[in-house]
């Protein structure tokens, strides 16, 4: 599945081990030395996957991104052709989040407020992009809207062609965030809204999307972060012109081929900044609601 | 809320559309394309040479991921869930972190490390292994990319079962390799068998990672996704790619079908 999957319903992962059960643990006279043993032999085991898989890479990815300094580093991000990248991705990847918070709700609210023959196969189809390997959704949305169209509708090489290809492999994040919420969403409290004599409007303000908006706050923020790294969908139908639709990612790896590894090494460190930032951001803000609801309840 | 017939006529109308011309239309224009001429036209396109030997070499890098990630993912699932350790709030952000990374940031983190003048450029020019612009980059790649399906599908499930079961496997004098066979991998099979398949289809799919670490040519060193690459950008062979793109289309619906099912099993026993 080329992606981040499904929208994570663990992005404020609750880890608290169940409590061990007193006298089960093999104390140090126990007399059970090898379950010891072993443990030591699989967490230096851990540590080392980990590191060699992941640590590792983006340890050399830092360090080599300052291989000229910091003042090199900065010339890097800041060169007029990167910051327009950046600015590039910024921009559609903000279009494309808030594309999908007023799609995802509404398509999530069909899916679960109204009833229409094929629903379920409307339903099926959220999970395709996800499924589906970012080049295939490339090559797929340049068949409908690429230069042989058969609705002689163009977009490649525009920045519409990069919100249509962000907004096919984001998807999933809102609609699946927030259809589990509206399903649990108890409509009696709309009911006495309306009963009271609240309009549609006032009623959905104040009443449903109070409810909703954690669910869709952080679906759009997963999509953003996944929009911000896109390359894949984005690399035949976005057109790759410098200044215009060439995103970040792309930036990157033209970097990479004319044989400026420290420059692509850089912006790269600026791309994972912005991917952390947001996540943080997200999680910060999701831990915050908990705790409001926590104690309002 | 109420809503009149209206409301929900033009609510429904929009949320349609939107799905549609997003993802059901784009799918049926791409596979009329593919089987416009003949079926017969689609196989020769599949079973040229270059297509066959990027198959292969999809397969092989699956064959060599899965295994690797099947026994490191349930170590590391196990580390998280059972043991006690320092730090443990850090291995669960290392194990999130390739979900946060774009994927083509790995494959330059990659070049950084393992290339000819990364860290470990040393280990090529004294033992001849190339791992960038060779295949243990492409594995390593997939590797980054797919190192938390297994760990994130086994871990909730070991916290789920709990240690009861394990702790009386052990008390009747169960060794541990006998209780971890007995015990925990019949209970986590499901869901590492779901960890599996995302894993799989991810690796089958994973691009920009692999294309910056893939030296690309045809017939060697080509994923299937290289080629639906390489037959729309250099060689100008629209139909090829509308073909490849078909065939790993293919496997992904299977792949999600596979995944939709083991949802069921493995959900509310």
């Amino acid at each position: 599945m080329s992606t981040t999957t499904r929208p994570r319903e663990d992005v404020v992962p609750t880890s608290s081990p169940p409590p061990q059960p007193a006298g089960s643990p093999p104390t140090r006279e126990g007399g059970r030395p090898r379950p010891a043993t072993g443990r030591a032999i699989g967490v230096g085991v851990v540590g080392l996957w980990l590191s060699l898989i992941v640590l590792l890479p983006l340890a050399a990815l830092t360090v080599r991104s300052l291989d000229e300094g910091l003042s090199g580093f900065w010339d890097a991000v800041t060169a007029p052709v990167a910051l327009a990248a950046i600015g590039t991705t910024l921009v559609v990847s903000a279009v494309v989040a808030l594309l999908n918070a007023v799609m995802g709700t509404l398509v999530a609210w069909v899916l679960v407020r109204d009833e229409f023959p094929g629903k379920r196969w409307v339903n099926a189809l959220i999970d395709l992009p996800f499924a589906l390997p970012t080049i295939v959704a490339s090559i797929v949305l340049l068949a409908l809207y690429g230069p042989s169209s058969p609705v002689g509708l163009q977009l490649n090489a525009t920045r519409w062609g990069l919100v249509v290809a962000l907004a096919f492999v984001t998807l999933p994040f809102v609609v699946r965030s927030v259809q589990p919420v509206l399903l649990e969403l108890d409509r009696e409290v709309e009911e006495a809204a309306a009963s009271l004599g609240a309009s549609n409007g006032a009623t959905f303000r104040r009443v449903v999307l109070p409810t909703l908006a954690p669910a869709v706050i952080s679906g759009t923020g997963l999509a953003f972060a996944r929009a911000v790294g896109e390359y894949g969908s984005v690399v035949l139908i976005g057109g790759n012109i410098p200044r215009e639709t060439q995103v970040v990612s792309q930036y990157i790896q033209q970097q990479i081929e004319i044989d400026r590894p420290v420059n692509a090494a850089a912006v790269s460190v600026a791309l994972l900044g912005i991917s952390f930032l947001t996540l943080f951001l997200l999680r910060l803000w999701g831990s915050r609601a908990q705790r409001r609801e926590e104690r309002s309840s | 809320m109420t809503t009149t017939r209206r409301s929900v006529l033009t609510l429904r109308t929009l949320a349609l559309a939107y799905v549609l011309g997003l993802v059901a239309v784009p799918i049926l224009v791409i596979l009329f394309r593919t089987f416009e001429p003949g079926l017969a036209v689609f196989i020769e396109s599949i079973r040229t040479p270059a297509a066959i030997a990027a198959l292969n070499l999809s397969v092989l890098i699956v064959a060599i991921v899965v295994p690797l990630n099947v026994v490191f993912g349930v170590i590391t699932a196990i580390a998280l869930a059972r043991w006690r350790l320092p730090g443990k709030g850090l291995i669960q952000a290392v194990v999130d972190l390739p979900f946060a990374v774009s994927p083509i940031v790995v494959g330059v983190s990659l070049i950084m490390l393992w290339g000819a003048s990364g860290w470990f450029g040393g280990l090529q020019s004294s033992t001849g292994i190339r791992v960038i612009f060779g295949l243990p980059g492409m594995v390593i790649a997939t590797i980054f990319v797919t190192l938390p399906f297994v760990v994130r599908e086994v871990e909730p499930v070991l916290h789920e079962i709990g240690t009861e079961q394990e702790q009386a496997a052990a008390t009747l004098g169960a060794s541990g390799w006998q209780t971890f066979w007995r015990i925990t991998v019949p209970a986590i099979r499901w869901g590492l068998t779901y960890g599996v398949v995302l894993t799989v289809a991810r690796a089958l799919g994973e691009f920009g990672a692999v294309i910056m670490v893939s030296s690309g040519f045809p017939g060697v060193s080509q994923t299937l996704t290289l080629l639906v690459h390489s037959r729309y950008i250099d060689d100008h062979n629209t139909y090829g790619a509308y073909a490849a793109a078909t065939l790993l289309m293919g496997l992904a619906l299977g792949t999600l079908l596979l995944m939709t099912l083991l949802d069921r099993k493995r959900s509310p026993r």
